[in-house]
């Protein structure tokens, strides 16, 4: 779990500039209402969907263990059921850090197949460092999985969860709150920033692509959107990301193809041109962008 | 009332499978509106029931025995498909177990609210007429072609007033409660100590059949995929579709296998023969199709003779299954 944590750290250090450490304390959790009973929650880590209503309380990733009586505390500022189910929109730490406690708690934790099948075991990493991840607690693993999508009918939403192509890993799901028109995208959207994408666990630049364009055409101008990291989005939002993603996409191709090696890649900074919109990590984006477009993805 | 639930208590058997594995055999005799199996499975903390009966008593009756094996609480319902003697009991299980979550295909959900909801509505306008006609059969001591009733057919007919009078009581009280989780392809739920699997082979017997896998135990509820000892509705199949979801079911090699209806299914012949049989029906409706024969001459011509001559009143379910498949076939037929 410490490597987790470790590594969740790095990982939004490097993205967002966000302080490191474990200095918990200073933490706040924030809790944005946007409608029909949905809340977007913001501590350190993935930002937190909430439904609540009449059937029970529904939360979408839970951040980092340390933070869960905090977060806890701040859904009881919303309501005071507990939570009955936890979904996890994908495998790393700073979304599913808290699975442990909540289902101490009771929660029943849902995702993808394959985040209970990568947290089950010892994961490693050797593409775009090398690095090892210990297998997660029994009791932090998902319950509930599915292969392809799952719904709830619940607290009068339908609460549709469904998988997308590998994009961020390949256990990605993306949640649509169909009544009230609202998406958690997981960490398949970095709003504003440049996205980290796992390709060591399966992500892939041009599922990163084509999950943004299926969201896209789901949505209407009043649509709402949690990314996973990065302020509350407008489909506008979600556009310009897509279109980055697909002009850097395009641009490293063009490399690739011309031979260059991943270096060579990096120094030509493709994703230059987009930097007035987008912060974070460029070049790690770069990077696993020529490794999803190098290997015959 | 209490009477009432002794009788649907008697209406079952419970049989153990394997650890914390029981399965609710109905019993043929006394008659009851409990029609369908229901698998039992017990975890290390809680229980999941797979369907929930045709009548309220049944399914109350089944909670009680459900608590005589073990005091967890039951906290999913899987519903293998939208047909009333899978579903109507769920609303028992949200009466007695708040908490309790249902389980099902998304098309088992959207059947339940449409075709569903309309079949009870026609259930409740045809029952008291129904329950008139055998009250005047009763107080004639007429039967039904006219003959005066033996004491053998007094009782039946008195046994059926007495169902249908008490099921009838049971719908106007039923509130149709449809899985509030539903998936597409496949559910597995990793409960502690036991693994349940949920998965769809696609349209066959109805839109949304699953089937219940128990991996560790070799175990598998197929709803009404398989009849053991009738032969199988076509009223809402999807003929071509009930072969692949056969080959799903065949390629999990379980060694126990539980239909809906029927006892339990230790032999493979079982599985071969739905195979053969619905095989033979594609085959011969395709023939009459490619000689131009309509559906009425269809279903004169192709009877499944060497199928249901053990399966007793199997003609009008071979009709039905004809007209399934013809239209299946001649694209009328829409998944």
């Amino acid at each position: 779990m410490r490597r987790w944590m470790i590594l969740g750290s790095l990982l939004i250090a490097a993205m967002a500039g966000a302080q490191t450490g474990d200095d918990w304390d200073s933490v706040q959790i924030e809790t944005l209402p946007i409608r029909g009973g949905l809340h977007m929650l913001t501590g350190r880590g993935g930002n937190l969907g909430l439904s609540v209503g009449a059937d029970g309380t529904f939360l979408v990733d839970d951040q980092y263990a340390p933070l869960t009586d905090k977060i806890v505390a701040a859904i009881e500022g919303v309501t005071s059921d507990p939570v009955r189910f936890l979904v996890n929109t994908h495998l790393h730490g700073d979304h599913t850090g808290g699975n442990e406690n909540f289902g101490k708690r009771g929660s029943i934790i849902v995702a993808h197949d394959n985040v209970r099948r990568r947290m089950s075991t010892e994961q490693f990493r050797t593409i775009l460092r090398n690095e090892s991840m210990p297998a997660s607690p029994p009791g932090a693993l998902p319950k509930i999985t599915f292969s392809e999508e799952v719904t709830f009918y619940w607290n009068g939403e339908e609460i549709h969860v469904f998988h997308v192509d590998p994009s961020h890993t390949d256990g990605d799901s993306v949640i649509h709150f169909r009544r009230a028109d609202v998406f958690h995208m997981g960490d398949t959207f970095f709003n504003g920033r440049y996205p980290f994408i796992d390709v060591d666990f399966g992500g892939n630049v041009n599922g990163m692509i084509s999950t943004a364009s299926r969201v896209l055409a789901m949505t209407k101008s009043d649509t709402k959107i949690i990314p996973g990291h990065g302020p509350l989005a407008s489909p506008e939002d979600l556009r310009a990301y897509r279109d980055m993603l697909v002009g850097v996409r395009d641009r490293v191709a063009t490399m690739v193809n011309d031979g260059m090696g991943i270096d060579e890649v990096v120094a030509a900074s493709p994703a230059s041109s987009f930097d007035d919109r987008f912060t974070g990590n460029s070049e790690g984006f770069v990077r696993a962008t020529y490794h999803s477009l190098s290997e015959g993805n | 009332m209490l009477s009432a639930v002794l009788v649907a208590a008697a209406a079952f058997e419970i049989v153990a499978l394997a650890e914390g594995v029981h399965v609710a055999l109905v019993r043929p005799d006394p008659p009851s509106y409990a029609f369908a199996n229901a698998l039992i499975i017990e975890d290390d903390e809680t229980v999941t029931v797979v369907d929930t009966h045709q009548s309220l008593e049944a399914a109350e009756a089944l909670i009680d025995e459900i608590a005589t094996l073990t005091s967890k609480p039951v906290a999913f319902v899987i519903n293998t498909h939208w047909h009333g003697d899978h579903v109507y009991g769920n609303q028992v299980y949200r009466d007695r177990f708040p908490e309790v979550i249902f389980i099902g295909h998304r098309a088992t959900r959207a059947e339940m609210l449409s075709a569903g909801a309309a079949r009870l509505s026609e259930e409740l306008e045809s029952l008291p007429g129904s329950i008139e006609q055998r009250a005047q059969w009763l107080a004639s001591g007429i039967g039904p072609s006219g003959e005066p009733l033996d004491v053998d057919l007094q009782q039946r007919i008195e046994t059926s007033h007495r169902l249908r009078s008490d099921y009838l009581e049971e719908l106007r009280e039923l509130t149709l409660t449809p899985p509030t989780l539903t998936f597409d392809k496949e559910l597995t739920l990793k409960r502690p100590g036991k693994t349940i699997r949920v998965i769809h082979f696609g349209p066959a017997h109805t839109r949304g059949d699953v089937v219940v896998h128990l991996p560790d135990d070799d175990i598998v509820a197929v709803g009404d995929l398989l009849e053991e000892g009738a032969f199988p509705y076509f009223g809402d199949a999807y003929p071509a579709g009930w072969e692949k979801a056969l080959n799903g079911i065949g390629a999990l090699r379980a060694t126990t296998t539980i239909p809906s209806h029927g006892g339990i299914v230790r032999d493979p012949r079982l599985l071969q023969f739905h195979f053969r049989l619905l095989r033979s029906l594609r085959h011969e409706v395709e023939v009459a199709i490619l000689k131009g024969l309509t559906l009425d001459q269809t279903k004169e011509q192709v009877t499944l003779s060497g199928f249901v001559a053990d399966l007793p009143g199997s003609e009008e379910g071979v009709r039905t299954a004809v007209e399934r498949m013809y239209l299946e076939q001649t694209e009328e037929l829409e998944p």
